[in-house]
Parts: C-alpha cells; structure tokens; sequence
C-alpha cells in the first residue's frame, strides 16, 4: 500500500516537473519571440541595404557578402541564440527536488502532499498546455524557415547550374507539408499530451478537494 | 506586459521594413536581334531606376551601338554598362503610357512604373512617332538603336521612394 502510493506519487510529482518545465517554456517564450523578431529587423534591413546599393550605387557593385548569405545568416543566428535562452530557462527549472522527502516513506508522501501549492499547480497545468502547444507551433515554424533556407539554397545553385527555376510559393509550400509529415509523430504526442493534462487537472481538482476535507496525523 | 510593447513596435518596424522593400522593383528582358533593333527603357518619374545593358555580339560579326546624341559603339565581343534615371518628381496617376509597335515595347502605368523592351527589326518611326517625353514629364523613355546581329540583355531595378 504503501509502495503503491509512494510509486504514484513519484509518477505524480514527475509529470509535475514537467508541468513545470512548459510554464518556464511559456514564460521563455516572450523572449524568444523578441530574438526571433529582432533577427528577423536584421534579416530584412540588409535587404534593404542590398536594394539601395543596387539602385543607388551600382548594380555592379556588392556587398561584402550576398545578401542572401546575410539573411540567411541573421535568421540563422537568430533562431539559434532564442533556442538557447529558451533551453537555458528550461533547463534552469528545479526538479526532482522531492525525491529525498518521498525516500522517507509514508510520512513523506503526506508531508510532500501537504507542502504542494495547489493553486500554483492549477496554474502552472493551464500554462503547461498552452506551453506545450505554443511550442510545437514555434518549433514547427522555425523547422519550416530553416527548411525553406535550405531549399531556396539548393534551386538557386540548381537554377544557376541547370537554368532550372522553381517558384518561391511551390518552395514554402513543400517546405511546409515536409515539415509537417515529419513531425506527424510530434503533432499527435503533443494532441495527446494535452488531453492528458486536461483529465490530470480535473482529477486533481477532484483530489485536492478530498485531500482538503481529510484528516493527517503523521 | 512591457515585452507584449515591445514586441508590437518590433511589429511595427518589420511592417514599415516590408513597406520599403515592396517598393523595390526590377524587370528584365533578352532577346537575339538583327537589323536595325531598339533597347528602350520607360519609367514613371518618382521612380529612380538603375538599368544594366549587356550587348554580346554574334561570333563573326559587329554590332553598332547608336545612342540618341549620335554617339556610336562599336561591339566585336560584348559590351555592358549601366544607367541611372533619377527620380525627378514625385507626381502620381498617369493612367498608362506606352512606346510600343503592336505589343512589343514598354508600357508604363501606375501599378507598373517601369519597363524594359529590346525590339528587333524597327524602323525609324519607332523612334520618331514614339518617343519622347510623355505629357508633362511624367514618363521618361531612356533608348538607344543596335544595328547588326548581338544578343542583349537588359535589367533593370528601382524604387519608388
């Protein structure tokens, strides 16, 4: 009985640490935002740049580097310094901190239960679902620019290689559906994963009130 | 909720960058031509243009450059160079203007304030009859005449601001 209760509330206080770790991504995700939008000012301003050169200056003349290279580049550097930051945060979030209190046996379950902030973790599931779902739309977003790069590089080298063109909308648009097969198994475990901290937050709310009503003495 | 400010003027630069840059145009246009063969370039005048002529002679044989002032010259390879069209005035809605012989030529409108042609085997009335400052200096046609037998290339890109 008392294995099983301390086995659940291992289970339990995991998926809490993981509850926790998609509010910090939630909380992270602002400042990813700002990266992202700042390297995209970037990415654009040398375009501009570039055109202005080209128009007002010489057409013979070039930059140091393409401008192409340099959007790439800033969008590039962009997406790598928001997902470290947003790793950093993530990774920065305390768990596993119950593992020593639950090693005490019975006494330790109901201290642990008594010390959990249910208002916090109500809070901390709401945002975790809409962590979980922002997430997979930015990872899936970033997956798509990095791909669309990546192509847009390889039939500007095959149209100046064969003459063979291909439109920048048919690009985006396989871009797309590639990143969205590949990440299929990605879309339907976070589908689930919300589902599945839908029935954790009605089953705790449900807990907490008989937890609230009982009498412990330890 | 400072961030959610910030990231509604980062917005808003990125909406006036994508405005910049969509003001940014170019067209081109490339043919084999014999004869006597017109190179004409039309814009609206807000529009400042910077247009690239490239002219590769035929193997064996010498293409004539003819611009306007008379000045000639002469292409046994191939020849480039580059013209810039200030903008001179900032006036709209010209409706459409064209130097065309049938549907070969440039057509300059409103939505689209620049054109590039390379006509091959025109007579001399291309020149007279349709060229020429459009009423009021809205359009400006840059030209000039290719007489033998060359490929050329012409591109051209500009912006309205």
């Amino acid at each position: 009985m008392e294995e099983s209760l301390s086995s659940k509330l291992k289970e339990f206080m995991t998926v809490l640490d993981q509850v926790k770790k998609y509010s910090a991504l939630l909380i992270a995700l602002p400042d990813f935002a700002i990266i992202i939008a700042l390297s995209v000012i970037a990415a654009i301003s040398t375009r501009i740049f570039s055109s202005f050169d080209v128009v007002f200056i010489s057409r013979t003349s070039s930059l140091p580097l393409s401008s192409s290279f340099l959007f790439a580049i800033f969008l590039l550097t962009g997406i790598i310094v928001g997902v470290y930051l947003v790793n950093r945060r993530v990774k920065s979030v305390k768990v596993g901190q119950w593992k020593e209190t639950l090693d005490e046996g019975l006494p330790g379950v109901i201290k642990l239960l008594q010390e959990l902030n249910w208002d916090n973790i109500f809070s901390d599931i709401r945002h975790a679902k809409l962590g979980s779902w922002l997430y997979g739309i930015t990872k899936i977003v970033v997956y798509w620019i990095l791909t669309v790069i990546l192509f847009s590089f390889l039939t500007n080298t095959l149209q100046n290689i064969l003459h063979f063109g291909t439109a920048e909308f048919a690009v985006e648009l396989f871009s797309l559906v590639l990143v969205l097969v590949l990440n299929r198994k990605d879309i339907c475990k976070r589908y689930y994963q919300v589902g599945r901290l839908d029935m954790l937050f009605w089953e705790l709310r449900w807990f907490e009130s008989e937890f609230r009503g009982a009498n412990f003495e330890a | 909720m400072k961030k959610a400010w910030l990231f509604l003027l980062l917005a808003i630069i990125m909406a006036a960058q994508l405005t910049v840059l969509s003001s940014f145009g170019g067209v081109s246009d490339s043919a084999s031509v014999s004869g006597t063969s017109a190179v004409v370039v039309g814009k609206t005048n807000y529009v400042s243009l910077r247009v690239t002529f490239y002219v590769f002679a035929d193997p064996g044989y010498t293409a004539l450059i003819i611009f306007p002032n008379g000045t000639q010259k002469e292409v046994s390879t191939y020849h480039f160079f580059e013209v810039f069209l200030p903008k001179t005035e900032p006036v709209r809605g010209l409706g459409s203007i064209s130097m065309s012989r049938d549907s070969e030529g440039v057509f300059v409108t409103d939505q689209e304030p620049i054109d590039v042609a390379v006509v091959s085997n025109v007579d001399e009335s291309f020149f007279t009859y349709k060229v020429g400052p459009a009423p009021n200096g809205e359009v400006i046609f840059y030209w000039f005449k290719i007489q033998g037998n060359a490929r050329v290339r012409v591109s051209a890109i500009g912006v309205t601001i």
